[in-house]
């Protein structure tokens, strides 16, 4: 046996390899428990001591050799190994991130925040009111008695009447009418706030209204209005349209040019529509407003002498909120605001 | 409603600014004007009166009246001139009972008689048309005439059939009534409807239907 041919056949061998599951293949080649190595161990056992000594010694000079054939080949394999992750695999910590998906408001969302900023900073606070209502809140407070036509101006979605007795009790209010409805507009919240607080005030009141009528471009069975109402000693329908105005020139960043036009709401005397001037020239109707009827501060149980300087008086708004967003987008279809179609949303 | 502006033209004296003009002016001053169209030598003014001037502007006189006052014209109201019958009584042959008068503070009636049912001349069928109603005979388009040129609903009866008296009063519950339209089915009534009725049975729903 060869010692040293066996020497240069391992290392040769050892160094053709290039990967790791390989050199574990040729480490047991050599020195495995049935390795070349170990045969020339086992062949000692027929020689002579002297040879046995001489041969033995050799064997293991061999044997530690290959050993650090094996380890130094590993070592090459795992650099190399690394070296080429680090070229091809290399982080470039100049290159920029994707971009994670992030959210963002809805168009009324934006609308709404940025009204409700703008009373705010014209000292109106922001009050609420449940969406379910009773027939009272809805409408008798109103002064919208029950066989007025006037009801028929706001189709109502009616509940059945079998609701839990603790809810009914939390929404209603003594003898007064609990029939339920989804609330035709957001009204109601001025005479529930009025029982609960003493004038002067001013409040703005956001919120989901609901109407039992046929979708088009312009309609929605469901919208969101804003109400506002302000109350005080001397309160006259000039306040009202500089306050609109001033609103109006703030959301649009722009002067708007609004008309007011003569309309009816039971809730107010006299009453007005409010219709904006859209970009095309035409008008368009945004709010319905009036002088509080003094039936309203009476349903609240406030004191309306007639005199002036002694009782209260106010004026109160409700903005079609969606038709702000219609003319501040220029969205010509209102359905489009609930389809949650994302090639919509995405463009705010 | 739909209003016909040839038609509020003759009740007003002066002359009157034109159609889409007059649009403009109801609109600033009293109503929402939801559309002004041209329909044949005619303008059809699509007016949305409110409940607060449902008494006195759901009719033609009314919107004269109302124009009159915005533009400092004088209404031309129409006089009736019925041709009394000096021999006949009235409660010779008509009466009315009104049961509440919570519920109908005053129902007036007249008798005619030497009436032919007959087809109505073109000019009324024109303005019955021109307010979408369909025309039917003289006397039922005469009748709507009335309606939209005063506000006031009435119905005429045909006085050989009810008899001599009208009642004013609420249904009874499982009471009926059979329309002059084609609709098959009777309408179910109960206490909550206001019906005119003779002697037997309803012969109207009050200011609704006949």
């Amino acid at each position: 046996m060869d010692l040293q041919e066996l020497k240069n056949r391992a290392k040769q061998e050892i160094d053709k390899v290039v990967d790791l599951d390989e050199i574990e293949k040729t480490f047991k080649k050599y020195l495995g428990k049935k390795g070349e190595v170990a045969l020339i161990f086992d062949s000692l056992k027929d020689l002579a001591i002297e040879e046995k000594k001489a041969l033995g010694q050799e064997a293991n000079v061999l044997k530690q050799e290959i050993e650090e054939f094996f380890e130094q080949r590993k070592k090459e394999i795992k650099n190399t190994a690394s070296e080429i992750k680090q070229t091809t695999e290399r982080i470039d910590i100049t290159r920029p991130g994707t971009k994670m998906a992030r959210g963002h408001l809805h168009p009324l969302t934006l609308v709404l925040k940025d009204a409700l900023k703008i009373f705010q900073t014209m000292g109106f606070e922001i009050a609420q009111g449940p969406e379910l209502e009773t027939e009272w809140y809805n409408f008798d407070a109103l002064n919208v008695p029950k066989d007025h036509p006037a009801r028929d101006m706001q189709d109502t979605f009616w509940l059945r009447q079998n609701m839990s007795t603790n809810y009914k009790k939390q929404i209603t209010n003594n003898n007064k009418s609990n029939k339920l409805l989804m609330r035709t507009h957001t009204s109601p919240v001025q005479v529930r706030y009025m029982e609960t607080h003493q004038p002067p005030l001013r409040i703005i009141v956001p919120g989901r209204v609901f109407r039992n009528e046929a979708t088009d471009a312009k309609h929605e069975a469901q919208f969101y209005q804003l109400e506002g109402l302000m109350v005080d000693k001397e309160v006259s329908a000039c306040n009202f349209k500089a306050i609109i105005e001033e609103f109006l020139k703030r959301f649009f960043k722009a002067n708007v040019e609004i008309r007011l036009r003569p309309g009816f709401f039971p809730f107010t005397e006299p009453s007005f529509e409010i219709d904006a001037k859209r970009a095309d020239g035409k008008w368009m109707e945004i709010m319905g407003a009036g002088m509080t009827h003094p039936n309203v501060f009476k349903a609240a149980g406030l004191n309306v002498s007639v005199s002036a300087g002694h009782g209260w008086c106010g004026f109160a708004f409700g903005v079609g909120v969606d038709r702000l967003a219609l003319l501040k987008y220029k969205i010509n279809d209102i359905r489009l605001l609930y389809q949650n179609d994302m090639r919509f949303l995405e463009q705010f | 409603m739909k209003f016909s502006y040839n038609w509020i033209k003759e009740y007003i004296n002066g002359k009157l600014i034109d159609a889409k003009k007059l649009g403009d002016v109801l609109m600033l001053h009293s109503f929402e004007v939801e559309a002004v169209e041209k329909q044949n030598k005619d303008w059809i003014l699509d007016i949305d009166v409110l409940p607060n001037r449902a008494h006195d502007c759901l009719s033609h006189i009314g919107i004269a009246r109302e124009v009159c006052a915005i533009e400092g014209l004088k209404l031309k109201a129409p006089l009736a001139s019925p041709k009394e019958d000096k021999n006949l009584q009235i409660k010779d042959v008509l009466r009315v009972e009104v049961d509440q008068t919570d519920d109908c503070l005053r129902y007036g009636a007249i008798y005619l008689k030497d009436v032919q049912v007959k087809e109505s001349p073109l000019w009324l069928k024109e303005k019955i048309k021109a307010c979408g109603l369909q025309p039917i005979n003289n006397i039922v388009d005469a009748t709507n005439f009335v309606m939209l040129e005063t506000g006031q609903p009435l119905h005429a009866f045909d006085a050989e059939k009810i008899g001599k008296q009208i009642f004013v009063r609420r249904a009874g519950k499982g009471e009926d009534i059979k329309t002059l339209d084609k609709e098959k089915k009777p309408y179910l009534l109960d206490e909550s409807i206001l019906v005119i009725a003779d002697l037997r049975k309803p012969v109207a729903i009050a200011g609704i239907k006949g």
